[in-house]
């Protein structure tokens, strides 16, 4: 009795399996189908994305574009694309599956400007890492300034959201979670806190 | 007894399938705005921080143009228009013009002002 009512279960889970396994199938063989250019383009090393500014100001004058259109795999993104899916399938994500916006501007897959002066140079990299200590075994975090300061300028966090002195800033993961310090971003726009090993990296001796 | 487990597999599979987040709207980062929005009979605005992080570095815009806490900027389509908020890029030389509601008014109603997704 007890054999059977296992096969039993087992045979559920294999069906229920198959069917997933199928349809998932299905709609992906439907997806490639219907854009017969996409795994050419994904081939291909990604291009660096058009610039909204610099194309407008080449005198072109396309007009909007109808937002019940389906979006179109490549580029003119700013004009076509809006399905994060179809515009962000080339960039790099980090272990949880979320964007790495750092790896992203790192390996030239995108080139965000500093400022809406075109003409402004961009600010050189602040490459200043600063360790801070974790509570218990989880190891110590490596603040690294040089991809926050490639995003943001000094001003956006000092001293408003961390105070320029070693120790005079009570960070805590439950001020982090409820938005305080790195929370400010983290969790919200930036990459989530529940991605623990992005930040906790040094482990202690 | 036996038509009973056939289904039952066809369910769990179904559910196996759409549990996976595929069908989800939005996208991480995504910011809903809707302090005013639905009071003045329109759908909530969701801005897309992924699509504006391709062409902007946070600088551009941070705290600038806007404050970087959800609720903290007093935004209206007549600030957009005179050049104030998102209307110094959407005005139809850096970006497109607000001409188009539903581009950005595209969220459902009952959204909360803040992130999309992630902690609220």
């Amino acid at each position: 009795m007890r054999g059977s009512h296992v096969r039993r279960v087992a045979g559920v889970l294999t069906v229920g399996v198959i069917c997933a396994v199928s349809i998932y199938a299905c709609t992906f063989f439907e997806k490639t189908s219907a854009s017969p250019k996409a795994p050419e383009a994904a081939a291909t090393p990604p291009a660096p994305p058009p610039r909204i500014v610099a194309s407008v100001n080449q005198g072109q004058t396309e007009e909007y574009e109808d937002p019940t259109d389906i979006p179109t795999p490549g580029p003119p993104y700013g004009k076509e694309n809006r399905d994060p899916n179809v515009v962000m399938r080339n960039f790099p994500v980090d272990s949880e599956g979320n964007i790495d916006w750092v790896k992203a501007f790192k390996e030239n897959i995108i080139h965000p400007h500093e400022s809406l002066d075109l003409n402004k140079p961009p600010m050189p990299p602040f490459n200043f890492d600063i360790e801070i200590p974790a509570v218990g075994a989880m190891p110590n975090v490596i603040y690294p300034h040089y991809p926050h300061t490639f995003w943001l300028d000094c001003g956006n966090c000092h001293p408003s959201i961390f105070v320029m002195k070693r120790g005079a800033n009570p960070i805590s993961m439950v001020k982090i979670v409820n938005g305080e310090f790195c929370g400010r971003c983290h969790g919200r726009v930036a990459f989530p806190i529940s991605n623990c090993t992005r930040c906790h990296v040094k482990p202690k001796q | 007894m036996r038509k009973f487990w056939l289904p039952l597999g066809f369910i769990i599979g179904f559910g196996l399938l759409f549990s996976s987040g595929s069908t989800l709207a939005g996208f991480y980062g995504d910011m809903v705005l809707n302090s005013k929005a639905e009071k003045r009979g329109m759908p909530p605005v969701i801005f897309p921080h992924w699509y504006h992080r391709i062409e902007f570095k946070c600088k551009v815009c941070h705290p600038a143009i806007f404050e970087m806490r959800s609720g903290s900027n007093d935004i209206d389509m007549n600030k957009i228009i005179s050049g104030q908020f998102c209307g110094k890029c959407h005005n139809g030389t850096i970006a497109w013009k607000p001409v188009q509601c539903a581009r950005c008014h595209s969220g459902q109603p009952g959204l909360t002002t803040g992130p999309l997704m992630g902690v609220k």
